[in-house]
């Protein structure tokens, strides 16, 4: 996780998180009118630039996510409240795939993210599908919080369209773009001089951040349905029932114990494994 | 044409601190968030249509209302469907359900309008000095100013390699909305592959201009509260007054 920070003394990578963020946002701009729920979300193929950036770029492209989703909103004139959680939720979405890259146990490939082998498909689609859930289930805490939609609309909703753009059109980009971006010198670990750690801890920090991710989702989803809030559109009516304290204070703890896996899921300098 | 929001005119609006605006963004939403009923919503929409004007950002408006009819629109369509209610006008739409259609069409508008406001009355240098001022690192501030004037030139790139594409035969207006998407991914990989080979060439420019060179740096753009930001605290304060009273004897 310290890369997140150390990352900012790296002029190359603060030009890394511009240019992820000017080239979300400029994929995301011509969607907007394409409104799935008002103000919220919208078709966004753009989606797909997180998570395969994430494997370029790390956390450049956690940062750049991040910021080119709230440009996005500004530009396309719907910076509004949930714009803040949009913020940390599409962090998470570039943040995800770069640190669970390989470290899935049996289901990692093993190797370079290009894929070119079908399991290394799997394990791609394997990892944007829990950054989806990530993005998914934060904004739809966030939501929750500010009372604006129901956790099980919103949730639903961001984690199945973030997953289509990714599993669709991820696969094609990553064999267009990962052979270029290698040898232009532009991966995250070239460019920090960083690799992700193989040890014990750092797998179990992957393993918790993981089980974190599927435990808000399952949680959120479980607690709404109990409430009696209805399945994504069938819940739109239910803005009032938004602001439940049980999955506000349950997803609080769980995004806790996602900060310690995030922690404990570290990167160490190259000397590092040259010396090893 | 441009893409940026920002109307060059010198009003109150205009001349406030973006730190007061970045405030006044906070309190506004949090009132609107507040209401879900219609009658409220009407009035800070009238207020707000009396600033627009006041800040000569209907211009700003203008451009948003594609997407101002399609919230509206579907905001006004899938709560009348999914509002449930004893009236039925036919199906599934009820009276109840539209009504509440309205006011959520009508919450989500001013917000919108909220934010294009902002963004009219703001440039993005003020926007990044008052974050600075608020205590954000320079660094990012530099790449969020760099991102959002990277923005119109990804765009300007992106169109001139679609006419590059369509003198070489690609017809993006063909086909169903599938079809159209799915010609876009061949303009998706040169427009992207441009943008980051340039990474090199744009660190080692901002390198020999001295970034990063020290951690404290002076600002062109010298920020300063006056009496006009006293006006619109107080305007806030009132605000926040009003819908605090609303809810206590109305609601």
């Amino acid at each position: 996780m310290r890369e997140l920070f150390t990352m900012w003394k790296n002029t190359r990578m603060v030009m890394l998180v511009a240019l992820t963020a000017a080239i979300y946002a400029a994929i995301l701009i011509p969607f907007k009118g394409f409104v799935i729920i008002p103000t919220l979300t919208e078709v966004r193929p753009a989606n797909v630039i997180p998570v395969v950036f994430s494997l370029f770029f790390g956390p450049a492209a956690a940062w750049g996510s991040a910021i080119g989703n709230t440009i996005g909103d500004i530009f396309g004139g719907t910076l509004g409240p949930g714009s803040f959680f949009g913020f940390f939720g599409n962090f998470l979405l570039g943040y995800i795939p770069y640190t669970l890259w390989g470290r899935l146990g049996p289901l990692s490939a093993g190797g370079e993210p290009d894929g070119r082998t079908f399991r290394k498909l799997l394990e791609f689609w394997i990892i944007a599908l829990l950054a989806s859930l990530a993005c998914g289930a934060f904004i739809g805490w966030g939501l929750e919080i500010l009372r604006i939609l129901p956790f099980t609309v919103i949730a639903n909703i961001i984690a199945l369209n973030n997953f289509l753009a990714a599993a669709i059109l991820g696969p094609l980009l990553l064999l267009a773009l990962y052979p270029r971006i290698k040898a232009w010198g532009l991966l995250w670990t070239e460019v920090m001089e960083m690799e992700p750690s193989p040890s014990a801890t750092a797998r179990t920090g992957a393993l918790v951040i993981t089980v974190s991710i599927l435990a808000s989702y399952i949680v959120g989803n479980w607690l709404g349905f109990a409430a009696g809030t209805g399945f994504a559109a069938q819940g739109f009516a239910q803005a009032g029932m938004a602001g439940q304290l049980s999955i506000i204070y349950s997803l609080a703890i769980l995004w806790v114990v996602l900060l310690i896996g995030m922690f404990m899921a570290g990167n160490r300098p190259l000397e590092a494994s040259e010396e090893a | 044409m441009s893409l940026y929001l920002y109307q060059d005119r010198n009003t109150f609006f205009h001349r406030l601190d973006p730190r007061t605006k970045f405030l006044g963004l906070i309190v506004l939403f949090a009132g609107l968030l507040s209401f879900n009923t219609w009658l409220p919503e009407v009035f800070i929409l009238g207020v707000l249509a009396l600033f627009i004007t006041g800040a000569g950002a209907w211009p700003t408006v203008a451009r948003l209302k594609f997407i101002l009819f399609m919230l509206a629109l579907m905001a006004i369509i899938i709560w009348s469907f999914m509002g449930g209610g004893t009236e039925v006008i036919f199906w599934r739409f009820t009276v109840e359900g539209l009504l509440f259609g309205i006011a959520t069409a009508l919450k989500l508008i001013n917000m919108v309008l909220t934010g294009a406001l902002f963004l009219a009355t703001t440039r993005n240098e003020e926007m990044m000095a008052g974050l600075l001022k608020l205590g954000l690192p320079f660094a990012a501030g530099f790449a969020i100013s760099t991102a959002l004037r990277l923005v119109p030139t990804l765009v300007g790139s992106g169109l001139t390699i679609i006419e590059a594409q369509r003198s070489r035969g690609l017809d993006l207006s063909q086909g169903n909305f599938i079809t159209r998407l799915r010609k876009q991914i061949p303009l998706l990989i040169p427009v992207v592959a441009t943008a980051i080979r340039s990474t090199h060439h744009l660190a080692m420019a901002v390198e020999a201009k001295g970034f990063g060179y020290s951690p404290k740096r002076t600002q062109y753009l010298v920020l300063r509260f006056t009496w006009r930001d006293g006006l619109a605290l107080l305007f806030f304060v009132l605000f926040l007054g009003g819908v605090l009273a609303w809810h206590r004897y109305f609601s």
